[in-house]
């Protein structure tokens, strides 16, 4: 069973952190970015991540799941800054995958108060496994940041639309976006996501 | 790959440029830098620049208040404005753009790291 969230404006909570609300961050200072001689954006999200998506359900009003949320952020991202980075010839725009970082984001995910046995011992054991990758294969949140500062500052990122991974490999092509290039989903995700942000919102709390 | 040593190495000599009086003040915008990934990119960055000026947007101006001195202490040249928005909602983030867009003639860095983990139902986790 999958409970979703939504926000008060009436979008899924980790569609809107994870894509929606980054992309109108953008959005919103694209003019100030066109200004700046080096403009770099960064989105640290799952650069290079890039699966088939439920192509009939954009905004996953009928199919949202965990999973399918992750994979529409990473693909969708991915396409607008393909699609951006067109419009807009100067800015550098890098999509990021960070890997396993010693942050404590999943230590502090607590089950809600509303939660089941079966959820808490659920949440316990990824915390502890999600724990347990980190310490195995986890950088230190400042070796991350390290490389961060070397996507904002290093020349190598021209202008255009990067997708990079944790061990700041540039990735080429991949099979599922180069698809969804071929066919115009740079500019099809990207009327999506203008059309959301013009929706009118009604800042009721009701869910779907 | 690129190695960690090439990476510290080519960080550590942007800084020395930004030393260069001709450099441009910078201007950065970040969301998601009041806890990990984001926080310590934060501290590495504005440790590098001449003079930044660094919009942080988040949730809480008073948990954001030790952070703040610790990164003035990083670097006291710099210049920090805390704006704060619950980044799930789009007109939250239209006032802390609105707020930066009456002030700054460009942005020379945006960086996006807001988390969340999409496993806990119908309460969403985010990182407080």
């Amino acid at each position: 069973m999958v409970f979703i969230l939504d926000t008060v404006e009436g979008l899924e909570l980790c569609f809107a952190i994870s894509y929606y609300c980054r992309m109108r961050l953008l959005y919103n200072l694209l003019p100030l970015l066109r200004r700046s001689p080096q403009a770099r954006v960064v989105s640290v999200l799952n650069g290079g991540k890039e699966k088939r998506i439920q192509d009939d359900d954009i905004g996953l009003h009928r199919h949202w799941s965990p999973l399918r949320v992750v994979d529409h952020s990473t693909l969708m991202t991915s396409l607008t800054f393909d699609y951006l980075s067109k419009q807009d010839k100067n800015i550098t725009f890098l999509h990021v995958s960070p890997g396993w970082v010693r942050t404590d984001n999943f230590a502090r995910l607590e089950p809600p108060a509303s939660s089941g046995l079966i959820w808490r011992l659920f949440l316990i054991i990824l915390r502890s496994l999600a724990g347990l990758l980190a310490l195995l294969f986890g950088v230190s949140s400042e070796q991350s940041a390290e490389r961060q500062v070397f996507y904002l500052t290093n020349g190598i990122y021209r202008p255009g639309a990067w997708r990079v991974s944790h061990k700041s490999e540039v990735l080429g092509e991949s099979r599922v976006l180069d698809m969804y290039k071929g066919r115009g989903w740079s500019e099809r995700v990207w009327e999506h996501t203008v059309d959301v942000f013009e929706k009118p919102r009604s800042k009721d709390t009701s869910k779907t | 790959m690129v190695s960690f040593h090439h990476i510290c190495q080519s960080n550590g000599r942007f800084a020395l440029r930004q030393q260069d009086a001709n450099v441009t003040q910078s201007i950065c915008v970040f969301a998601g830098a009041t806890s990990g990934i984001g926080a310590a990119t934060v501290e590495r960055l504005i440790c590098m620049l001449h003079e930044p000026v660094f919009y942080i947007i988040g949730r809480s101006a008073k948990r954001f208040a030790s952070q703040r001195n610790r990164l003035l202490a990083l670097n006291p040249s710099s210049k920090i404005i805390f704006l704060e928005a619950q980044f799930s909602l789009l007109s939250d983030v239209d006032s802390a753009c609105k707020q930066i867009v009456a002030a700054e003639e460009k942005i020379d860095y945006l960086f996006m790291s807001p988390g969340m983990i999409p496993v806990n139902g119908p309460e969403c986790w985010l990182p407080p």
